[in-house]
C-alpha cells in the first residue's frame, strides 16, 4: 500500500511544475532533490507515490517523467507559445491547460498552441487571447478517441 | 471524422468545439498551480465535464 506524505509530495509536486514553467529541463530526482535540499531517495519515493496517485506518469521501470498535466516531459506535437516562452503539452486539452493554469495563478495568458490535423496532418492553431479562444482554421473539432472510463488505460496513448 | 478513423483504425469518440475544450481546460487547469490541489473524484470530475457541455456514456467515468 501506497500512503501519501501530502506536504512533502505537494512540494515536489510543485517544484516539477515550477521547473516545466521556468523553461528548465524535464525535472529529474536529482533536480528537484537538489532544489529541495532533500534526499534523493526521499524524492523518488515521492515520485513514485505521485504517479502511483496518477498525478505525474514516469516511463517505465524508471523516474522519467513523460507527463507531468498538463506538460509533456518530451517534445510533442501539442506546442504552446507563451510570450517568449514555448511549452510541450500532452494533447490539446493539456495544451489550453497550460495557458488556463497559468492564468489561474494570476498570469495575463496570451497563448498560441501549434499542432496538426490528425487526419491530414495540415497545420492547426488555437489562439488564447483575452480569454477567448478561436482556432485557425475555424472548422477545427476537438476530438477524443478513448471514453473517460479508459483514459488511464494506456495514458500515454489516450 | 468518420474517414480517418476508418482509415486509421481509431474509433470515433467524441468531436466538440474548442470553446467547449478551452471551458473544460479552464475548469480542469485552473487551481493546478494551488499548493491545495488534489485530484478530484469522479464527481467532481463528472461535474466538471457537465459544466463544460460535455455529457453522455463518453464522459462517464467507473465508478
Amino acid at each position: 500500500m501506497i500512503v501519501p506524505v501530502p506536504g512533502f509530495d505537494t512540494t515536489v509536486r510543485l517544484a516539477i511544475q515550477r521547473a516545466f514553467i521556468d523553461g528548465r529541463p524535464t525535472p529529474s530526482v536529482a533536480t528537484v532533490a537538489a532544489e529541495l535540499r532533500a534526499r534523493a531517495s526521499d524524492v523518488a519515493s515521492a515520485f513514485d507515490r505521485l504517479a502511483a496517485g496518477h498525478v505525474i506518469v514516469l516511463a517505465p521501470d524508471t523516474h522519467d517523467i513523460v507527463m507531468s498535466a498538463p506538460f509533456a516531459g518530451r517534445p510533442t506535437n501539442f506546442a504552446v507559445t507563451i510570450g517568449t516562452s514555448l511549452y510541450h503539452a500532452n494533447c490539446v486539452w493539456d495544451a489550453l491547460g497550460v495557458a488556463a493554469m497559468l492564468a489561474g495563478a494570476g498570469q495575463r495568458v496570451d497563448a498560441e498552441v501549434r499542432t496538426s490535423c490528425a487526419d491530414c496532418g495540415a497545420p492547426v492553431t488555437v489562439h488564447v487571447r483575452g480569454g477567448a479562444v478561436s482556432a485557425d482554421p475555424v472548422s477545427s473539432v476537438a476530438h477524443f478517441a478513448v471514453p473517460a472510463a479508459r483514459w488511464w488505460t494506456d495514458i500515454v496513448f489516450t | 471524422m468518420q474517414a480517418w478513423s476508418a482509415k486509421s483504425g481509431i474509433p470515433m469518440g467524441a468531436s466538440f468545439p474548442v470553446s467547449a475544450l478551452w471551458k473544460l481546460a479552464q475548469l480542469w487547469f485552473h487551481d493546478r498551480l494551488s499548493p491545495t490541489w488534489r485530484r478530484r473524484t469522479i464527481d467532481e470530475a463528472h461535474a466538471v465535464f457537465t459544466q463544460a457541455g460535455l455529457t453522455g456514456a463518453f464522459w462517464t467515468l467507473d465508478g
